[in-house]
Parts: structure tokens; sequence; C-alpha cells
């Protein structure tokens, strides 16, 4: 008898704790948490961005990739494998170095920049079958500074130039970016969207502290949509659903900053694209082909930026 | 299924004993069954929690507090379903049944383990786990157990007993590695959630199979002549026997240890980005831990049980550290090469403890008279259990903490990027975590007071006592004559 109330009460604990488990706040609860969160990463975020506005010396390495399906059909909606003829997704992954050095009112700047090998019909070519492993043409690179008043810009054959800061856009879009790091990360802070937040988390790891925040955007026809002012998504951080039929697509953000002594020392972003797509498969019972709609990756793009200060025993100078 | 064979009790014992009962089909049928149970045992362990949280989009804290709960319920299971398997009586044996009315929810349970479900709700997710999860703890031990009894009882011949049991364990260990073959071969070809499909629809359909063509060959010869423990007279023992509590406790710390091969999945997907290099980081190092293994017997005469454990161990943690300080920038191959190397000592770690274990049993022989076999080694099969349970536990904790992002499942194969910091997170779950953590596995060792010439004292003194019998019972024998 002992044995059974054992085995009883041993199973309702167990059906209680699944419950427990699988309960999930409320919408509301959730977003009001997540404005709160919000509000304290962007606080922490302009606390920290404030102190290197006040830095004379430090340096930077960014490291850029981004990569597309260039096969991907828009207009028509379709992955490259349900076209006719079927084809394999071609990817193009260029990637770009970036390094700045900064020294009371000068600074330098140096740009690699890998663009991937083309064949006719500017296809990328690869190393592999499987078409995992891009080929690069030659490196790319290109110098400019501004030491003591006179602005230069080396390209990749050595030639130096001056007086070209009136035609040589110091503000330029990626890949040419001079990110005095006002620019993609002031940016992309100010781009932070309450209304477009999942997730944010901050975390202490010894005397770093490191934040992360998701953001999911839904493309609709003429406009980038915060999900929770979209009529085409529904649901809420793991049950986020999108109406893909109706939709462009979806887009995915995840920003991530880490701190040490309030210095900002590490950042990275990361974007991705997920098109709406239509997929014909044949439904057996219905002898017919059903269209399903679905959301794919078509690009995706990252950026990690290093930041060093100077300290006594690593100077930082111009190389 | 042939029924039980009986024997007469007017045959010889001599002649029974020597008798051979089991033919070669014998032992390839049973090993192949023990070849089925040890292959979803490696499915499950190395690849349910990567297709909880990295396909089916389960936070990692959720299923580490599931693998917890489920895991300590799983070692309770055990000696209730030995209660039960004692009080059966059927003509065909008391472990048989089980197998034969088991072996097919088990393989359709390893099926439902690892279905990409979709369409459901995050709740629905999270109880769809629970249920599919305890129900393979049931069946498994519904299946196990019996599977782990059936060669004691197979044979009366003592030398085909133990030929069955190795030969099986040997080959078992091997399958616990096919998941992990079969891993590396469709990652190649498949996305991740329709090779873990795949892998459970394999050897789910297998598995039956197997478990069936084992039973019908192996018969139950001979009744089973020892009462299991009961749990309760376990925990008795541990806290009279202080030697052999240090050991528990040391034992049941080493799941730290375990962590490194946990990790070696999400090192290869997230790190490398290439999951069908897993099997050059885990494959190496089963091998160079085997080769320790084989050492162990040698090593046994010229040290102490406990100095080899402590030894491994400090090495076993050097080598890790030094994986870590290399960094994981560094090409893949140079990683996996470190690590096989940092597994060698892994091998003597995991084979010491029982000759420690075998000590203890020794002590209390010489302390008390009593020799307890099977509370012992049923304390350690349970340990066992529970430190499978935390090694999930602490790593979907210390992944959450990491801040391993999750899929949404309404993006078509949606792998969110992994942010440095979880990279750099997981690398330290492969290294230098488990690398730290291990070392407090010597913290109750350093109670255990059973080596060197104390050990030889209590084996001279039993070794006496057990010839003073011998010689008893002879003189006995002549009496009667």
């Amino acid at each position: 008898m002992n044995r059974k109330i054992v085995v009883a009460f041993t199973l309702i604990m167990l059906i209680l704790l699944v419950f427990l488990n699988a309960c999930t706040v409320s919408q509301e609860k959730y977003e009001s948490k997540l404005d709160t969160q919000g509000g304290k990463y962007t606080d922490n975020y302009n606390k920290i961005i404030s102190t290197l506005d006040n830095e004379e010396v430090y340096s930077y390495t960014l490291e850029a990739s981004e990569a597309t399906i260039i096969n991907f059909d828009k207009k028509n909606q379709l992955m490259p494998s349900e076209m006719e003829p079927k084809e394999d997704s071609l990817w193009d992954r260029p990637y770009y170095q970036y390094e700045y050095t900064k020294i009371g009112k000068d600074y330098k700047a140096k740009i690699k920049y890998f663009e991937t090998k083309k064949a006719e019909g500017g296809k990328p070519e690869y190393s592999d079958s499987q078409k995992k492993n891009s080929l690069y043409q030659d490196e790319k690179n290109i110098e400019y500074s501004y030491i003591a008043g006179i602005f230069t810009v080396k390209n990749s054959d050595g030639v130096i130039y001056t007086g070209l800061e009136s035609e040589f856009n110091i503000e330029i879009e990626p890949p040419f970016s001079n990110i005095g790091y006002g620019d993609i990360l002031r940016r992309l802070c100010n781009d932070i969207n309450r209304s477009a937040t999942t997730s944010i988390t901050m975390r202490k790891w010894f005397s770093e502290t490191v934040a992360v925040l998701v953001e999911y955007y839904v493309l609709e026809e003429e406009l980038v949509n915060p999900y929770r002012n979209s009529a085409f998504a529904t649901g809420y951080s793991e049950d986020l659903q999108f109406k893909w039929e109706s939709i462009k697509g979806t887009m995915y953000q995840t920003y991530s900053y880490t701190s040490k002594k309030n210095k900002l020392t590490f950042f990275e972003f990361h974007k991705e694209l997920y098109s709406s797509n239509k997929k014909e498969s044949f439904v057996v019972w219905s002898n017919q082909n059903e269209t399903k709609w679905q959301g794919n990756l078509t690009s995706k793009s990252s950026y990690t930026v290093n930041i060093k200060y100077p300290t006594s025993k690593s100077p930082i100078v111009f190389d | 299924m042939e029924n039980v064979e009986s024997l007469s009790t007017s045959v010889n014992p001599e002649s029974v004993a020597n008798k051979k009962y089991l033919k070669s089909r014998d032992y390839v049928t049973f090993t192949m069954a023990k070849f089925a149970l040890s292959a979803v045992t490696g499915l499950t362990q190395g690849y349910l929690l990567i297709f909880y949280t990295a396909v089916l989009g389960i936070s990692p804290v959720t299923v580490g507090l599931m693998f917890l709960i489920a895991k300590i319920f799983d070692g309770l299971n055990d000696p209730l379903m030995g209660v039960f398997i004692d009080k059966t009586r059927t003509r065909f044996g008391k472990m048989r049944p089980y197998l034969f009315f088991g072996s097919i929810p088990f393989g359709i349970i390893t099926i439902l383990l690892f279905l990409p479900i979709n369409g459901l709700t995050a709740a629905g997710k999270i109880i769809y786990m629970y249920i599919t999860y305890f129900s393979y703890g049931l069946i498994g031990t519904i299946v196990g157990v019996p599977m782990d009894g059936l060669p004691a009882v197979a044979s009366p011949n003592n030398d085909e007993r133990i030929k069955i049991i190795s030969i099986s364990r040997v080959v078992g260990s091997i399958a616990e590695e096919s998941a992990l073959v079969l891993y590396s071969v469709l990652i190649i070809f498949l996305e991740m959630k329709f090779v873990y499909m795949t892998m459970g629809i394999v050897i789910g359909v297998l598995a039956p199979i197997f478990i069936l063509m084992g039973i019908f060959n192996v018969k139950e010869r001979i009744p089973p002549t020892k009462v299991p423990p009961k749990i309760t007279d376990g925990f008795k023992y541990l806290v009279k026997n202080k030697q052999f509590l240090s050991l528990i406790l040391s034992l049941l710390l080493s799941f730290f240890r375990n962590l490194v091969s946990a990790a070696s999945i999400y090192v290869v997907t997230y790190i490398y980005c290439n999951g069908s290099l897993n099997i050059f980081f885990a494959l190496p190092g089963a091998v160079t831990s085997l080769i320790s293994m084989l050492l162990a017997p040698k090593l046994r005469k010229k040290f102490d049980p406990k100095q080899i454990y402590i030894v491994c161990t400090i090495m076993h943690s050097l080598a890790l550290i030094l994986v870590f300080f290399v960094g994981m920038s560094v090409p893949w191959y140079i990683t996996a090469l470190l690590m096989a190397i940092a597994m060698f000592p892994v091998g003597l770690i995991n084979v010491v403890p029982h000759f420690m274990a075998i000590d203890t049993l020794d002590y209390w022989e010489d302390k008390t008279g009593k020799r307890n076999e099977g509370i012992t080694f049923a304390i350690i099969s349970l340990r066992g259990k529970v430190s499978s349970a935390f090694k999930d536990f602490v790593l979907a904790s210390l992944l959450a903490f990491f801040l391993f992002s999750t899929p949404l499942l309404s993006i078509t194969s949606h792998a969110p990027p992994q942010l440095t910091f979880t990279q750099k997170g997981i690398f330290m779950i492969f290294t230098i975590i488990p690398a730290l953590l291990n070392l407090v596995t010597i913290i109750p060792l350093l109670f255990f007071k059973l080596s060197g010439r104390r050990m030889v004292d209590i084996r001279a003194r039993l070794a006496k006592k057990r010839q003073e019998e011998q010689d008893h019972l002879l003189t006995v024998e002549e009496k009667q004559v």
C-alpha cells in the first residue's frame, strides 16, 4: 500500500513539474519586462560610448563578412531549388577587415577587401562541388590617414595621394566606411527598436559585462516593420510566427557588446534575412501539388569590433 | 520463445558447471541485442541535448532541469524493476518477457525522441519533451535491467557467463560510438534536424529487431540465486563504510570530466562549423583512453589505485588546460590531436575506481566478516546515473549562461549565429571548466586510506582466514566420508 502511495505521489509531482516548466508568462508581462531591460541596455551602452568619446588614443579592428544567395528569385519568391531548372544556391561571400587607429586628432585606417571570384554571368566560383568554400580574388587594400593636418590615401599599388579630402568621402557607406566608432556603433545603437526586441540579456563574466539584444522585423511590401507592429506576425518569444504568404521576409538582428571597467572592448552585430518563398510539394492523399509558404535564409552579414586601449606595456602607435 | 530449461537435482553439479550450453549464435545474437541497446544509449546521451536546444529550440535551462529530474527518477526506477523481475514467474523466464514486450515500444520511443516536431507552441514542445523522455527512461529500464541480468542466468557454466558478459560489454562500448559514425556521415548530406531524425529512425528500427533476435536464442537456464540488495541497505552501508563513502563522493563529482565528451558536438558545430568533424574529436580520444585502460592491470601491480587515479586526474586536467591556452583559433586538427592526448589518462581514471571498490570490499570483510558486492556495485551503478544527470544539467546550465541562441521553429532550418562570447564559452566547457572542476574529485580521496601497507596487511589476513576456512571445510568432508 505504501509503495502505491509513493508511486502515485511521484507521478503527481512529475505531472506538476511538467506543467510548471511548460507555463509561459503572458505577452503583456513579457513585453513589459523587455521594455524595462531595453532601457538598461541602451543606458549602459550610451554611457560606455560616451566614455569612448573622451578617449584620445585607441585602436580597433573590425571583421566584416557578408553572404547572399545571388540566384534567389525575388520577383517570384522562389529558392533556387524550386526553380525550373533546379539550381544549387549560389552564395556570394565577400569579407573585409578594417583597422583603425586614433591618436589625438590624428587617425589612420587600413582596409583589406576580399571579393569572390566570379565566372561568366557573375556566378561565384567555389573550390568544392558542394559550394561551401568560395574562391577569392587577390586582396584589395587601401590606407588613408589624417596626420598633422594632412590627409593621404594609399591604394593597392602603393601610390600615395593627397588633397583628396573633398573627393574622398570620409563617411562613405560600407564596405569602405570610416567608422570612427561613431558610424556603425552609434547608428546601430540608435537603430534599436523596442517593438522589434524579442530578448535582452546581460551577463557578468569576471570583470566584464556582456549584453545581448535580439530583434525581429517583418519585411512587408514597402515597409520594414518591427514584429510587434506588424499584422503578419503573431505570438511572442519562442512562439513568434510569421504569415509568410503575405510578406517579403523577416529580418533577424542581434547586437552584443562587452565592456570592462566601463570601457567598450568588443562589439558584435549579426543580421540575417529570411526571405519568404514558396515550395511545391505533392500530396499523396489529394493527388495534387500543394503550395507551402516558408522563410529561408537568403542573406546575412556579421561585424565584430575589437577595441584596444593603450597600456604601459602595449602603447598604441601608427605603424 | 522456448520455455525455461529446468535442471534435475540429481545431476552431478560438476558436470553441469563444465558442460557447454551456449552456442556461437547465442553469443552473436545476445551481443547484437546488447549492441542495439548501447547504440540507443550512445545516441540519446550524445545528441539529445543538442537536438532539444539547436533543433527544437527549447531553452537549455529547461532541458537541463528535465534531464536532472528524469535521470534521478530513472535511477530510482532500476531497483523497482529489479523487484518486479524477481517476482515474475512465467514459463519463458523472469527477464525475457520484459524484453519481448518492451523491445518494440523501445524502438518506437527512440524514433519519437528525435522527431523534429513542428507546429507546437513553446509549452507544447516542453510537454512533448517531458513525455517522450520519461517514457524513454521507463521503457529503457524495462528493457535494460533484464538485458543486464540475462547473461547471469543464461548458463550454469561460469566461464560461459563471464565470456558472454565480456564480449557483450566490449561490443556495447563500441556500439555507443555508432551514433557518432552515423552523425559524421549523415551531416555531410543532410540538414541537422534530418540527421537526428534519420539516426533515430535507423537505430529505432534496428534496435527491436536485434533485441528480439537475442532473446529468441538466449534461454534462461538457471534462476538468479542472489536477492538484489535494497537501495536503503546500500545507503546504510555507505554511512558505515567511510572508505567506500569517500570513493563514491569522488566518483559522484567526476561528472565534470564528462563535460568534455558532451561538449564535443557543440565545439565542432559552432566553433569549427563542421559537424562531420565530431568523429575526429571523439574517436581518437576513445582509442587513447582504451589503450590506457589496457595498462591498468600492469600499473596496478606497481602503484596504488589511489595514486594512479590522482596522478591521471592531474595529467588530464593539465592537458585540457594546455588545449585551452592553445586556443580555438588554431586549425581543428591541432585541437583534435591535443584532445586525443588529453583523453589518454581517462581510461585509467575510469578503471581504477573498480580496483578501489574491491579494496573497500576487502576492508569491510576484514573489519566485519561481511562482503557486500551486491550493494557496492548497485551503489556504483546508481552513482553513474546520478552523475550523468548532473552532467547534462550542468552542461545545459552553462550553455544558457554563455547565451546559447536557440532557433525559432517558424523559420525553416533556423540556425541563429552564436556570439563570440558563446563560442568562447563552449570552448571553455570543453577544456578549462572540466579541467579545473575535475580536480575536486581528488578531495574526497584524501580521506581514502586503503593503500600501500595497509591493504597488503588486510589481504594477508583475508587470505589466511580463507585458507583456514577451506582447511576446516576439507576436514569436515573427510570426517563425513
